[in-house]
């Protein structure tokens, strides 16, 4: 059955408290901690940032607390502006962006949690193995068959437009670990990242391998475990609708039954 | 959509899929018409109420949402018990029990009804 509370050796403790001494302006940020060397439970650790020698982003205190009061936290980050998507966590509940996430957006402590049900390397990273690999089951390259034209495959500004809304997706998983058929399924479910990717090829003018691709997604569990429940749409810190990027396969599914 | 050269494989999960939007659409008119029988039949006494059963109209309503509701019960339950039970020996125990409850109830109801309407 699901399990629907955490194992004993998974259950947060309270960790150390990390003052601002002489701060006037002081934000508390309480994060998850875990090592997988030190065979402890995580702990919640808080640091109490001075909110006058920081940047407005919570990235900016992330850095600020690894460079300067502790440099065992452990995160990933990149480019710093919502492009890489390195930098997705758990932060006040919500899965989002780091670099994006401003500090001021959030009342009381900042609360922040590596992506939800997903196995964690440390501290705030996340194992993201199995969502690459439910990436690479959607194939996500241009197909065709046929002779090559001499020169680009050829799209009319009209089938590009149906395009928009598919390729901005940056594949920081926000989407997926905030999809509870997800957590329950989530090595059978490709999960609402990997599947907005398949319909952005299948909703390609160029590709040529359309039912080979639904025939890759026809199963109880790689598609149909999407119930619409739109933590999707609402996590996406890119504004994507991905539910209905799953509800379009869906209907290409019916539409050539 | 550009080279499409066949139509594909139909298969179960999409079947099922199809039939649950397609007896959620159904049960919309069947339900409203269910509640209407009842209102109808409520405070008759059992020679009226078998009367109107007995109508052709009025059975073949009542066994298309048996039908309607029992499709819709099986696929709704199976998409719990696919989301939530697993363990291979559990899962296929509910998915069969399930469909075993679900044809009991719909093939009693529907000789049920039929009894009514041809009086066997």
């Amino acid at each position: 059955m699901v399990q629907l509370s955490l194992p004993k050796n998974s259950v947060p403790t309270e960790g150390k408290t990390f003052k601002a001494e002489g701060a006037k302006r002081v934000k508390r940020f309480r994060i998850y901690r875990w090592s997988p060397d030190d065979n402890q439970n995580p702990r919640i650790d808080t640091y109490e940032v001075d909110l006058d020698k920081c940047g407005p982003m919570v990235l900016d205190a992330l850095i600020k607390i690894k460079n300067e009061i502790d440099q065992t936290l452990t995160f990933r980050r990149s480019c710093r502006e919502g492009i890489c998507g390195s930098c997705a966590m758990n932060i006040d509940g919500a899965n989002t962006l780091a670099c994006t996430k401003g500090i001021d957006e959030i009342g009381g402590d900042v609360k922040i949690y590596p992506l939800p049900h997903m196995p964690v390397v440390k501290d705030l990273v996340p194992d993201l193995t199995n969502f690459y690999a439910q990436h690479a089951y959607v194939q996500p390259w241009l197909q065709t068959k046929g002779e090559e034209p001499k020169k680009e495959w050829s799209q009319s500004p009209a089938d590009r437009e149906k395009l928009d809304g598919l390729y901005e997706c940056i594949l920081c998983a926000c989407c997926s670990t905030s999809c509870p058929s997800y957590w329950w399924n989530g090595d059978r479910y490709l999960g609402p990242a990997a599947l907005l990717q398949a319909y952005r090829w299948l909703a390609d003018s160029r590709d040529q391998q359309t039912n080979e691709r639904l025939d890759l997604l026809e199963d109880p569990f790689k598609l149909y475990r999407c119930h619409t429940i739109m933590n999707c749409a609402k996590a996406c810190p890119k504004g994507l609708n991905p539910a209905k990027a799953i509800a379009e396969i869906k209907q290409m599914m019916v539409d050539r039954a | 959509m550009a080279g499409s050269a066949s139509k594909g494989a139909v298969k179960s999960a999409t079947r099922a899929f199809s039939i649950q939007r397609k007896s959620a659409l159904a049960l919309i008119p069947l339900a409203l018409f269910l509640i209407a029988l009842i209102l109808a039949l409520s405070g008759t006494d059992y020679e009226t109420a078998r009367h109107y059963l007995g109508n052709p109209i009025v059975s073949i309503l009542v066994i298309l949402t048996i039908l309607a509701t029992v499709a819709h019960m099986r696929i709704g339950m199976n998409e719990v018990i696919e989301d939530y039970v697993h363990g291979s020996f559990l899962h296929v125990l509910a998915k069969t029990a399930n469909i075993l409850f679900c044809v009991a109830v719909g093939l009693g109801s529907i000789y049920a009804a039929l009894k009514i309407l041809i009086g066997f």
